[in-house]
């Protein structure tokens, strides 16, 4: 007798042991019973085992070799059936009974034939066996019905979402997997006529020992009322507390435990009234009966915010009918009370949304009826509109297409421009100046050919690279939202004038720029004709001016040579009136000239920093020296401080003054003329010229510094004796171009006039940079024709 | 005598100004171009040129030029005597160092005498 043989007496008793030990702890369970029954049968495989091992004869051994056989084969078959329960495929006890029939031939045919084990045989532990024809038949059939069970495990294992599913399913794979290779290789050793140790029993207890574990520790097993019951506590979404017959916190569920933001481990075994304010009222109720419904309490929640809810709770009885816990069920019914406290004011809302109702109700039967009423003129309305609409479409496109045959006839170039500064609408002159200029005639007909041609932007920034940057310039006046004008462009030998101005579109008072338009006038001709004019004026005061110079020089002479022959009267009236009359018509010249150059800019002010009382001065004392038969005053106070400089044109400044001071004296015939300098701030100094004399009618105050213009009304009025008229225009045109104003103050008639001019002080710069800069004729002491001119008349 | 050369090309004009110089004491040559001038001033070496600024041949910025370019006839005193009221050409005259301009059609003969007399006063306290 070996002692390995008794190693399956020993997993036999450890099995019983620990089979009924899981049994007892955990009953209930279909899936228990099963188990208990495959561990009573594999306990009773391992006596069996055991017996045969230490058979007293050969025969014996035989039959305790098949009966062992016979039992191993519902092995797998138990698995089988068990994982069938487990995932709820074999819920129905007796239907997973069939699962028997399978290994049961193989059972009957074990026993009672040679077909499986064949004989046996002494080894050095005991009885071994020799296998039959079929072994291995049967063999296959024990190792397919495993993997089945296997298969359907796992499947379930993987499928499953609970844990404890997942644990139990896990441990089960385990448990069978385990044992069933060295089982198989055990079960093919005697087949291929191995002598091997029997270790059958042990993969038993391995299998038994791990199963064992896990009912104990996970308390797996008890697939039925009780791992339903705590899914269902799982997985409510009410709030469940269960408490011990002390009112002490037993079990919470995890949607309770969300709803006050609590700890499973902190709350068990704390009374009820930390989770209910009114337990202790609510536990006293549940003395008297067993059940208490819809009792309202307040909860306060994690975000601490006061829910009311509805409390279900009920009395948990022992076996002796005592009380042993309670479990209460609290429902959210909804509303805070804050927000009852809100439902008034809703009530009074929607009392006073129905009156409304009510009354709109009334206003919408009344409307209906109209309604009916509007919806025939609106018909009506309708035909009238479509028809208006056509109308105004073709007014729209007639309009659309006058716009742009007026643009079109236009002579000067037009385009214009969206935002993205593309162009939108060209005329053909633009094409023609811009886009066409090198091979194109500019004076050529509109022909159909260069109102089809395209001109693009950039052929037109193309064209004018280098000279001016079109684009960039719209891009700017839409920018600045201002026009943009650029004079006299020499462009491909012709002068252009370019105008941009944005177009602007006022909307609720916003201003909102769409694009641009661009103008391109041609200016060469208007260049040239402007150039003939300068050249006429040019001729003219030379042309003219020197004859008349010699009449008035050789009228001058020979009163001067020939003064003791000229005795008669006439003869010398005669010469005073040829000379007086070229004298005349030098300066009438002279104003002509002198406007045209200042009207075109052609006259170049030499500003210096000048002193206007030295000036004044300066004109006053050639009045005063050349006398006044009129016996007229002229008067200029000093300023008491010293002035500051003026920045002018000293020669200029003159010939204002003297034309102020003539104007004075020609209009005054008593009395006399009082200049004045008024230092008005640092930056002007104005002169006041005021005279007692006829005075301006409002009419003729309109008029003054006009062109052409004298203060009397019309061409028949106009006193030639007075010059041309141009003096005050003049004094104004120069006056604008040293940055002074010119004006009258105030006129009274009967009573005299007061007109002024100031002028710019120099600036410190001003007065450094000019020093020496200045080119003065030293020798031709000043203009004195003008103040003559004046003079004459006095 | 103080003897001025007076170059223009108009006959009215240097007649009219001939006869108000030798009526009042000077000696009156007259030149009707830049050319005449030119030969004239080394000719008879004037104390005055009295230049007029539009002829032909060599007008009268261009003998100003050569009068003022020749070390002979810089010290010469030149007063311009025009119509042609262009102030940017009469200070280009100015810069060449003409002793000042006198607009034809702006004086009297009497008054071009009185700045002729005045010009021949300075030019001679600055010579001597």
């Amino acid at each position: 007798m070996n002692i390995y043989a008794y190693i399956p007496l020993v997993a036999f008793v450890a099995s019983i042991i620990l089979a009924g030990y899981a049994f007892n702890k955990k009953t209930g369970s279909n899936l228990s019973r099963t188990f208990s029954l495959q561990v009573f049968a594999m306990a009773g495989l391992c006596l069996v085992n055991f017996l045969f091992l230490v058979s007293k004869t050969s025969e014996s051994a035989v039959l305790w070799g098949r009966l062992l056989m016979a039992l191993a084969s519902f092995i797998p078959a138990m698995w089988l059936r068990l994982a069938l329960i487990l995932t709820g495929k074999g819920s129905a006890l007796k239907k997973t009974f069939l699962v028997y029939l399978f290994p049961l031939p193989f059972a009957l045919l074990g026993i009672t034939t040679n077909l499986f084990i064949a004989d046996a045989y002494i080894t050095f532990w005991g009885y071994g066996f020799t296998t039959g024809n079929l072994y291995i038949l049967w063999e296959a059939s024990m190792i397919i019905i495993s993997l089945i069970s296997f298969y359907i495990l796992y499947k379930f294992y993987l499928k499953t979402e609970s844990k404890k599913e997942k644990t139990q399913t896990k441990l089960f794979i385990l448990a069978m997997v385990i044992p069933f290779f060295p089982t198989l290789m055990i079960d093919i050793v005697p087949y291929l006529k191995f002598e091997s140790l029997s270790l059958i029993a042990v993969c038993i207890l391995i299998y038994i020992t791990i199963n064992t574990y896990s009912i104990i520790k996970y308390g797996l097993m008890t697939i039925t009322s009780k791992m339903a019951g705590d899914k269902i506590i799982e997985t409510m979404t009410d709030y469940l507390v269960v408490a011990d017959e002390e009112g002490k916190i037993f079990l919470v569920n995890d949607s309770f435990l969300k709803l006050v933001g609590q700890e499973k481990e902190e709350l068990a075994g704390k009374p009820l009234s930390v989770l209910l304010n009114e337990a202790e009222k609510l536990l006293a109720e549940l003395k008297n009966k067993d059940l208490v419904e819809n009792y309202e309490t307040e909860i306060l929640t994690a975000e601490k915010k006061s829910t009311l809810m509805s409390v279900n709770a009920s009395k948990i009885k022992g076996k002796f009918g005592d009380t042993v816990g309670f479990v209460i069920v609290l429902r959210d019914i909804g509303p805070t009370k804050e927000l009852i406290g809100n439902l008034n004011e809703k009530i009074e809302i929607i009392k006073k949304s129905n009156t409304e109702m009510k009354d709109t109700s009334k206003a919408m039967l009344n409307l209906l009826e109209d309604a009916r009423e509007l919806e025939k003129e609106l018909k009506v309305e309708k035909t009238r509109v479509e028809k208006k609409v056509v109308e105004r479409t073709k007014e729209l496109k007639e309009e659309h297409v006058r716009l742009q045959s007026s643009i079109n006839s236009l002579s000067i170039g037009f385009f214009m421009i969206d935002l993205n500064l593309e162009i939108t609408m060209i005329n053909p002159i633009a094409k023609r100046i811009l886009c066409f200029t090198k091979d194109h005639d500019h004076s050529a007909a509109i022909t159909d050919k260069n109102v089809q041609m395209q001109c693009k932007m950039k052929d037109i920034e193309e064209g004018l690279r280098g000279i001016f940057d079109f684009q960039a310039e719209l891009g700017r006046s839409i920018a600045e939202k201002r026009p943009i004008e650029i004079k006299n462009l020499e462009f491909n030998g012709r002068f252009l004038r370019i105008f941009i101005s944005p177009i602007v579109e006022v909307e609720e008072l916003k201003i909102k720029v769409i694009g641009a338009v661009a103008l391109i006038e041609d200016v060469t001709e208007a260049r040239a004709l402007e150039r003939a004019r300068d050249e006429f004026f040019s001729i003219a005061s030379h042309e003219l001016r020197t004859p008349l110079t010699a009449i008035r020089g050789n009228t001058s002479l020979i009163e001067q040579m020939y003064m003791d022959q000229i005795k008669d009267k006439d003869f010398k009236e005669m010469i005073d009136d040829i000379h007086e009359s070229s004298q005349r018509l030098i300066e009438i010249v002279n104003d002509f000239l002198n406007m045209s150059r200042l009207e075109l800019g052609k006259i170049q002010f030499n500003n210096q920093p000048i002193d206007l009382v030295q000036i004044i001065d300066d004109v006053i004392r050639e009045y005063q020296t050349t006398g006044s038969i009129k016996m007229l005053y002229l008067r200029f106070s000093h300023p008491e401080k010293t002035v500051q400089k003026v920045f002018a044109d000293k020669d200029r400044v003159k010939e204002i003054l003297i034309n102020l001071i003539g104007n004075a004296i020609k209009f005054t015939e008593k009395g006399g003329i009082t200049l004045d300098l008024i230092v008005e701030d640092n930056k002007t100094i104005k002169v006041t010229i005021a005279d007692t004399g006829e005075g301006i009618s409002e009419e003729g105050q309109d008029r003054l510094f006009k062109k052409f213009q004298q203060a009397a009304g019309s061409i028949y009025t106009r006193d030639s004796t007075r010059g041309t008229g141009l003096g005050l225009y003049i004094s104004r045109l120069m006056m604008e171009g040293m940055k002074g104003h010119i004006g009258l103050e105030k006129s009274v008639l009967g009573k005299g006039s007061i007109f002024y001019f100031d002028l710019p002080t120099a600036t410190e710069e001003q007065i450094k940079s000019s020093a020496g800069a200045a080119v003065i004729n030293p020798i031709a002491p000043m203009t004195r024709t003008k103040l003559r001119m004046s003079q004459g008349k006095i | 005598m103080t003897k001025i050369l007076l170059v223009d090309d108009d006959p009215t004009m240097y007649r009219m100004y001939k006869r108000l110089f030798s009526y009042n004491g000077y000696e009156v040559d007259v030149a009707v171009d830049g050319e005449e001038g030119s030969r004239k001033t080394h000719e008879n070496k004037p104390d005055l040129i009295i230049l007029d600024v539009m002829m032909p041949k060599v007008n009268g910025l261009e003998f100003l030029d050569q009068l003022k370019n020749n070390p002979e006839t810089k010290s010469i005193p030149v007063i311009l005597l025009t119509n042609l009221g262009i102030e940017v050409e009469l200070k280009k005259a100015m810069a060449k160092g003409a002793l000042g301009y006198i607009i034809k059609s702006d004086h009297e003969p009497s008054e071009v005498l009185k700045i002729v007399k005045k010009a021949i006063a300075t030019s001679r306290r600055q010579n001597y």
